[in-house]
């Protein structure tokens, strides 16, 4: 080995010897053994349910911007695609064409044709640009043939076969006039309505071969604001519009007319809501066919009228009250009218017409429906004469305190007795999904809401009632030297039964075979296992609603949804009280802040359950600035968590007198920072003994430079097992272990590809000295970053080298600790020593995050999830500022590896394998009870959930450990020990004295060995 | 000689006057401190040229006083002013107008009673001046027996001694200011460190300032009595900290490193044989051995099987 120190093979040796654990990847068989993935699309936009019992599918487009189609037996994606999270995917329209989907989305920019059995593309075309106004299907009298997309200035028609532009026309005085309705009903000519407000309305009728204006009209409308919603075109191209202050009906007829016709309707007695927009909803069953003659009116929001607009009259045919929802279905022939109507046990008539006084008050009186029992029917009715069809009534229920219906969609049939069947697509509040069949069966159900997780947290999961029971024989206080030893004894009998049923069932499930053992999970069985290993996921989604999940098969065990929720708020999900108290029930807290009034409430509920709490939280009467957790408890084991309000006043929970009286005893150090990002202010805060408190430090990052984007403590459930390394010359370097330290990091305001910058700011949150600040200059964001232990990862776009690049800070205090023992952060007068190392990434990052492992001994693997779906694990290793450029003998001594400035995606570290997990917003990491061990949850479009072993399975057996083999060989060893033995016996006696005897006995087992 | 001669100098109330006053910096008072007057102690510079060639290392001795600039001749209290788009694009500080001498009056000592808001009194002047190296320097008082004696009284509370600046450099006369940096340090440390402190002024990449860092040394609080001839005088040392540049990817120091390594291999091809051929002359005789003695030992183990006690000779 002298041959000299040039070698390439000592130099590569260390790498290596990295690379050495990285080749854990997952085998065949264990796909979907330790991990699962859930596939979500959103919120419905669109939503299309072919009219045949057979049809198996559900085409749907999202707020997520997915066109998909469901699987309507099971609810399962039978195909998805998901476009960019930016408003530039947004679809905006959806149309059906037989086995055609056509999509136009991208503001209008990009019209796309799938193939709806399969998911694939027809054909994509893009378009002019121009604001996107409306798109509609233009049929012949024998055929569909065309699409036409109106855009603010230009209507053009498109060949359904392959996409190609027919013909593209202008629109005539598009400055003031707002074009928003297409109509045609395949005699050969597009009407297009355009509004100038409280003006007149513009009707230009097209020629379909040519696109030339045939006829352009001007009706005068005075009266009219907007024309969605308010207007709609029913029959032979009648255009009906609605004015609720009038309480009027103008009708207009796109073909002939020129003037509105106003007709009252208070002689049908219609009761217009106030301050409500009368909305009109009509159906054009075939776009080569004329509308249908009968029209919802929506008077109130939850009162309907079914009206028919025939031969020049108008007639009323039926009175909606109480109704959440209606549409039309088509099939054959047959047009009906579903109504989704809450069930009121004591007032059943109010679907049936009859309509008593109070039912009218009680509407008129309520803003929208309020379902009391949350118990909702759905009923048929024939459009032609507003009469309901017999044994066409859907009952399900929702939730208690649950959320509203919100979108009804419905799937008509003829059964083979010529009778109406339907099946229908429900979507509520907290976008769940719900596909009813008659008479009230839900044939599945899809929590959409899980798309948009903001916020997650695992806690873990209760001890069995047997462990809990010898943990309670700890908790309460001795009752008599006897009784404790029988209650010792009660509860080890009740171990040792529940270790024999145990027994019985490893044994009963080892008769079967493997893929017939179903761990059913529920609610009532759930017990931490062994290595607590399975926990419960506590998600808070974005709608309000939140889910306990169990973490081993991605179960959802119990969902909760806040109704108070407007959309856009911001949530923080605090464990106040874990597992570990048994008599206790564990505790978290949700704090919700409204994004406009800033307004927020506390959510007590209990995670494993899912049930609100009986605690009761404060009221918060001015908006929350920020949280701080304190590590001091109430004598019901809850910690303390301190809410700061923005006159920075403090509001502690719980506020029990033991609280308050621990808390004026350690007032004095609690601190807290703030951070103003809009005047890029932060500041530090001392608690004062009467809960005031007083400001001790301020930080300004002048806005007009730069403006704070992120600001990242560490976690506090984090240990860090080793204080130091030890370099190659045996010395031992400190790492700078500040739990206090905040890292800030400022995007430049100038955006200049040659003078933008990211600034970081590492800076202790308790005294606000800045403890380091650089600038990276040339970078712009977005910015993610990863602080813990004692360095910081971020990652950043270079605008000069066009690509990304990550940075490490690692700080160390040298070789010599300040202070060992203990910690403060008012006590540190040495600056520690940054080591920073720079390296390019290949890939755009989504999200990055570290593992955490029970007591720090693993070693650190970083999470990132790239744009492509997939997480990479990437050890720490190489992203270490003290890689050395030129390796040496201590370097190598050291394990470090030569510094190289790339840093290489290899699928093989991606833990997720072929499981893609589409615009992936954030990974959370929680430690198990195993070292070796960390759980992670990626969420975005959709979920995954998997474990990593960043340093292998160091602490259990593999899974196809040899049993056999090492006990047989055990055993074989045991008795050959003891046969040999016997055997020596005899030819030893009489032996030499005592000290002999056994040395040829080790030789005789050492040769059998 | 001034580098820019077609800047003008940022404006600055020519009436003012430009220094602090030093006696009315020592008093303790409260009030707001008169400005009328100018008892400027010391003599005026007329001969500076309003844009004084502070680019070169070597600044005039005057401009370090802390009076030196005349009021007639427009000082340059400029540091503040983030002008990105400098019209001398080399000159990496921001300022076009490098102005050595700004005033950064110190206002510290809150010793606040514990009930109401912390009062603050003038400590010193932090001068900022630009330059190629920029410069911080401090001119401070030393502690009256009033304000040691408020300090002794907050030491024992365990409370804070506060520190600001104003954010905005001040112009000549300007007092106080509406914008601080603030910090603190506890006053049991800064009393039993003798009122020796580490003051640190944190700017960002325009000039401007961030933060002020206070840092008592030795920061521990044990309770030891400390006379009060040592309480007189700051034992401060003061230091400006500007961001570093971050870390880029070192890739042509890597790649220089990569062909000087093939540069080497080609000059030594003995270097790119493989191991084998390398070392064949050890590998051989070793097989040759293992060869060699493997057959006996098989030979013996067959031996000792039947031998009983024999294979106790096979080591």
């Amino acid at each position: 080995m002298a041959a000299g120190p040039r070698t390439p093979l000592p130099l590569l040796l260390p790498l290596l010897l990295v690379l050495l654990p990285l080749a854990a990847a997952v085998y065949e068989d264990q796909v979907g053994k330790f991990d699962w993935r859930q596939q979500y699309v959103g919120k419905l936009k669109f939503a299309s349910l072919e009219a045949s019992q057979g049809s198996k599918k559900l085409v749907v487009a999202t707020e997520e911007n997915v066109v998909a189609a469901l699987n309507s037996r099971s609810g399962e994606i039978l195909w998805r695609h998901v476009d960019k999270g930016t408003p530039e995917g947004a679809v905006d329209a959806m149309l059906i064409h037989g086995q055609d989907a056509i999509t136009v989305s991208s503001a209008g920019r990009i019209l796309r044709s799938w193939e709806t059995n399969i998911g694939g593309l027809n054909w994509e075309t893009s378009l002019d640009t121009g604001s996107f106004q409306g798109a509609a299907l233009v049929g012949l009298p024998e055929a569909v043939k065309y699409v036409a997309v109106l855009k603010k200035a230009a209507l053009s028609l498109h060949y359904l076969s392959n996409g190609h532009q027919k013909w593209v026309e202008h629109l005539p005085e598009s400055e003031s006039t707002q074009y928003e309705l297409l109509y045609s009903r395949g005699t050969g000519v597009i009407h297009v309505v355009g509004i100038v407000p409280q003006s007149h309305l513009n009707v230009l009728t097209f020629n379909v071969e040519d696109g030339e204006i045939t006829r352009q009209v001007r009706v005068a409308a005075p009266w009219l604001g907007e024309l969605q919603g308010s207007c709609a075109v029913v029959g032979e191209a009648v255009l009906v519009c609605v004015d609720a202050p009038e309480r009027s009906l103008h009708l207009c007829a796109l073909d002939t007319e020129q003037d509105m016709r106003h007709i009252p309707l208070q002689s049908m007695e219609l009761e217009f809501a106030d301050d409500f927009q009368a909305r009109i909803l009509a159906t054009q069953p075939s776009v080569t066919s004329a509308s249908r003659t009968q029209f919802f009116l929506q008077l109130s929001p939850s009162h309907f009228s079914l009206l028919q607009y025939k031969q020049g009259l108008l007639s009323h045919l039926r009175d909606f009250q109480q109704a959440a929802l209606v549409s039309f279905a088509t099939t054959g022939e047959k047009t009906v009218a579903a109504v989704l109507t809450c069930r009121n046990e004591l007032k059943p008539g109010s679907s049936d017409g009859l309509h008593a006084g109070s039912t009218l008050e009680d509407a008129r009186r309520q803003d929208s429906l309020i379902c009391s029992n949350q118990t909702y029917n759905i009923n048929l009715y024939l459009v032609e004469t507003g009469q309901r069809l017999l044994d066409t009534t859907i009952t399900f229920s929702l939730e208690q305190g649950g959320a509203k219906p919100q979108q009804l969609y419905i799937q008509v049939f003829l059964k083979k007795d010529d009778s109406v069947g339907y099946r229908a697509l429900v979507q509520t509040e907290d976008h769940m999904l719900m596909f009813l069949q008659q008479p009230g069966k839900v044939v599945w159900s899809r929590e959409e809401s899980l798309a948009e997780v903001v916020s997650l947290e695992m806690v873990d999961l209760p001890l069995t009632g047997a462990q809990a029971e010898l943990e309670g024989e700890f908790g309460k206080k001795a009752d008599g030297l006897l009784g404790m030893f029988l209650k010792r004894l009660s509860s080890q009998l009740i171990l040792l039964q529940a270790w024999t049923a145990h027994l019985w069932k490893m044994f009963y499930d080892a008769r079967k075979p493997r893929s017939q053992i179903k761990n059913e999970i529920n609610i009532d069985n759930l017990a931490r296992d062994e290595f607590n290993l399975q926990k419960m996921m506590v998600m808070v989604t974005a709608s309000g609603k939140l889910f306990g999940i169990e973490s081993s098969s991605g179960t959802i065990l119990w969902k909760q949804y806040l109704r108070n929720v407007r959309p856009g708020s911001s949530f923080k999900l605090m464990v106040q009280r874990t597992t570990a108290h048994f008599p206790h029930p564990p505790q978290c807290t949700l704090l919700v802040k409204d994004k406009e009034t800033k307004m927020s409430f506390l959510y007590v509920f209990n995670p494993i359950f899912g049930k609100r709490s009986q605690v009761a939280p404060p009221v918060l009467k001015r908006p929350i600035l920020q949280t701080l957790l304190l590590p001091i408890m109430d004598q019901d084991y809850a910690k303390v968590l301190l809410l700061i309000d923005d006159e920075y006043k403090v509001t502690p929970f719980p506020a029990t007198k033991n609280v308050l009286r621990q808390l004026e005893e350690i007032a004095h150090s609690i601190y807290f920072y703030l951070v103003d990002a809009e005047q890029g202010k932060l500041s530090g805060f001392r608690l004062k003994k009467d809960l005031s408190t007083e400001e001790i430090w301020e930080v300004a990052i002048p806005t007009e430079v730069q403006r704070i984007v992120a600001v990242k403590g560490k976690r506090s459930n984090e240990h860090v097992h080793s204080q130091g390394r030890v370099m190659g010359d045996r010395s031992v370097l400190y790492k700078s272990l500040n739990p206090n330290l905040l890292a800030v990091v400022t995007e430049s305001t100038d955006t200049h590809h040659e003078r933008t910058f990211i600034g970081i700011y590492l800076m202790d949150g308790v005294t606000g000295r800045i403890i380091h600040s650089s600038v990276q200059k040339k970078a712009k964001g977005p910015v993610h970053m990863v602080h813990s232990e004692n360095w910081v990862v971020y990652q950043y776009w270079n605008t000069k080298a066009r690509r990304n690049e990550f940075t490490v800070l690692e700080l160390y205090e040298g070789t010599e600790q300040y202070n060992a023992t203990a910690f403060s952060s008012l006590d540190r007068p040495i600056l520690p020593q940054v080591l920073q190392q720079s390296y390019i990434f290949p890939s755009a990052i989504s999200a990055m995050e570290a593992t955490i492992t029970e007591r720090g001994i693993t070693s650190r693997h970083l999470l990132i999830g790239l744009p492509s779906g997939a997480i990479l694990s990437l050890p720490k290793a190489l992203l270490d500022p003290r890689r050395p450029e030129i390796p040496t003998e201590q370097s190598r001594e050291e394990n470090l590896i030569p510094y190289s400035p790339d840093v290489q995606i290899h699928a093989e570290r991606f833990i997720n394998y072929n499981q893609t997990i589409f615009r992936m917003r954030g990974i959370y990491t929680a430690p198990s009870g195993l070292e070796s061990t960390c759980l992670v949850v990626a969420y975005g479009l959709d979920i995954f959930q998997t474990r990593v072993c960043p340093s292998k399975q160091f602490d259990v057996l593999k899974d196809d450990y040899d049993y056999v083999l090492i006990s047989s060989v055990l055993f074989g060893l045991v008795f050959a020990t003891m046969i040999t033995k016997r055997l020596a016996q005899p030819s030893l006696d009489p032996s030499p004295p005592g000290g002999w005897s056994q040395t040829p006995l080790f030789h005789l087992a050492g040769r059998y060995l | 000689m001034c580098p820019f001669p077609h800047v003008p100098c940022p404006h600055v109330p020519l009436s003012l006057c430009p220094c602090v006053p030093m006696s009315l910096s020592l008093s303790l008072s409260l009030s707001p401190l008169p400005t009328s007057r100018c008892p400027c102690p010391y003599p005026m510079s007329p001969s500076l040229s309003p844009c004084p060639m502070s680019l070169s290392p070597s600044l005039p001795l005057s401009l370090l006083s802390p009076c030196p600039l005349s009021p007639s001749l427009s000082p340059c209290p400029c540091p503040h002013v983030p002008v990105p788009m400098s019209p001398c694009p080399h000159v990496p500080i921001p300022c076009p107008c490098p102005c050595p001498h700004v005033p950064v009056p110190l206002s510290p000592v809150p010793l606040s009673p514990a009930d109401d808001a912390p009062r603050f009194r003038r400590r010193g002047t932090l001068s900022l001046s630009w330059g190629p190296e920029p410069t911080l320097t401090l001119t401070q008082k030393p502690l009256g027996d009033e304000e040691r004696a408020r300090l002794r009284e907050v030491a024992a509370r365990d409370g804070l001694y506060r520190v600001r600046v104003p954010r905005r450099p001040l112009g000549p006369g300007e007092e106080g200011g509406s914008e601080f940096v603030t910090s603190f340090v506890r006053a049991c440390a800064l009393l039993e460190s003798h009122l020796s402190d580490q003051l640190s002024l944190h700017l960002d990449v325009a000039g401007h300032v961030v933060a002020l860092g206070v840092v008592a040394a030795p920061g521990t609080c044990r309770g030891s009595a400390v006379p009060d001839g040592h309480l007189e005088l700051f034992n401060t040392s003061v230091a400006l900290r500007q961001p570093l540049p971050a870390a880029t990817p070192e890739t042509a120091a890597f790649i220089r490193h990569l062909e000087q390594e093939q540069a080497q291999r080609a000059r030594n091809p003995q270097e790119q044989k493989s191991f084998f051929a390398k070392y064949w002359m050890y590998i051989i005789p070793i097989v040759l051995f293992l060869m060699m003695s493997g057959a006996p030992d098989a030979g013996g183990a067959q031996g000792g099987g039947t031998g009983g006690g024999g294979g106790a000779g096979v080591r």
